[in-house]
């Protein structure tokens, strides 16, 4: 077993497997990629290209990008805009991203996206895909957070605890799954529009989900709105929350 | 049925004990140098004012250099290695070793409860623990201010 980590996607990302440097950096690799493709504060990448000329006519974006783009759009829909990509100066929303075949995206308006909360789970499945591929058998790749393992030995998955982030919890112990967590302690954390406070000041919003770029996006809607047992049905999803003080309660469909 | 359904969160008793901090050895000093540079057959200390830095050469001739570097941050100390390349641009950056510092004890008796007996402060697998903590690690921004840093000092010091 080897571990390394980089600094990518704005957050330490560490990668693990039983498998030769290689594999690693081929991980790695994918994980760059994604950083470039949909990163917000390069003019160069797919996601500022949108921005500047998708209300103007069609954009065509690699076809990584689309996918995240298609996904964001479906969480988008299934929790009434809860989860939203778009930035929202002038008033656009989601609904004005138009996905056209042959990988072209059109904006009826302008707006800035910001693939934020959805692409650092998409880079975690693509790192996991490729160590796969380069014959890793067990591991686990981790991007602040954004968390998959995999493998025929199994994982304890733990969580911090809000009011002591030194302190982790047990989640629970899994061979394969996909996990994010939504919280408060380093600063970030979703922003609840109607309070302005961070929805996630006092506690921990973990989603576990058959992939990474779902559980991603649903624990910014999970904190946001709930528990919603529909959308975590149709995503195949458990909820987690860990209250101030390190208690964990579990949602279901 | 036209309200909406928000959910319920269920309490969950847990088996094992929670555990502080968190830290990992990545890479020592010579698996650094040879994951930035391994078609190189020497590291040569070339220290720049008090900074940590190597030569890295295939037969005599530079390949870049070497630079090693820690950061401190509120909570976390990482040491990282920075590979650039004889013109000068980034080859890759390597954390070496990450560590955090220990947090309090939750003090709140409802959250030993949960425990059902088990003692907090189990031993620890360390380098198995990070690895799977799902929840926000510290920024990488104290790394990305250090890499600036030392590219200035490379461009000043050891470009050719």
């Amino acid at each position: 077993m080897i571990s390394r980590a980089r600094p990518l996607l704005g957050t330490l990302v560490s990668i693990r497997a039983d498998a030769a440097d290689a594999a690693l950096n081929a991980a790695f690799a994918k994980v760059s990629m994604i950083h470039e493709l949909m990163s917000a504060h390069s003019d160069t990448s797919d996601v500022a290209r949108i921005g500047r000329e998708a209300h103007l006519r069609p954009v065509r974006v690699h076809r990584w990008t689309y996918r995240v783009l298609s996904c964001a759009k479906a969480l988008s829909e299934a929790s009434g805009g809860a989860f939203d990509v778009t930035l929202g100066r002038e008033g656009a929303t989601h609904a004005d991203i138009a996905l056209m075949p042959g990988e072209r995206v059109r904006l009826k308006r302008r707006a800035e996206l910001d693939l934020g909360g959805i692409a650092k789970g998409f880079a975690v499945d693509r790192a996991v895909a490729a160590l796969r591929r380069c014959g890793a058998r067990t591991g686990s790749v981790n991007a602040g957070g954004d968390l998959r393992i995999f493998g025929a030995v199994s994982q304890t998955v733990r969580v911090r605890i809000p009011a002591s982030p030194s302190m982790t919890l047990p989640l629970a112990t899994w061979n394969e799954g996909a996990f994010a967590t939504s919280a408060g302690y380093f600063g970030a954390g979703p922003i609840d529009i109607p309070s302005g406070r961070r929805s996630c000041e006092d506690r921990s919003i973990t989603v576990a989900a058959p992939s990474c770029m779902i559980a991603d996006g649903l624990t910014k809607i999970v904190a946001a709105a709930g528990p919603v047992p529909h959308l975590l049905a149709r995503f195949r999803a458990r909820a987690y929350l860990v209250d101030r003080e390190g208690m964990l309660y579990a949602a279901h469909a | 049925m036209s309200r909406i359904d928000h959910g319920v969160w269920i309490p969950v008793a847990l088996a094992c004990a929670a555990a502080p901090a968190q830290a990992a050895q990545y890479l020592t000093l010579e698996q650094a140098q040879r994951a930035l540079f391994p078609e190189a057959d020497a590291f040569a200390p070339t220290p720049v004012r008090g900074q940590r830095a190597w030569a890295a050469s295939r037969g005599g001739a530079l390949l870049g250099h070497v630079m090693v570097d820690e950061v401190i941050g509120k909570h976390e100390l990482i040491t990282y290695a920075l590979g650039v390349g004889a013109d000068g641009a980034v080859r890759n950056v390597e954390i070496m070793d990450y560590r955090e510092s220990r947090g309090g004890e939750v003090r709140d008796p409802r959250w030993r409860a949960q425990f059902k007996g088990k003692r907090s402060g189990s031993p620890l697998r360390l380098e198995e623990d990070i690895q799977n903590i799902s929840g926000a690690t510290l920024s990488c921004r104290h790394v990305t201010e250090g890499v600036r840093r030392l590219l200035a000092l490379h461009a000043a010091e050891l470009k050719k």
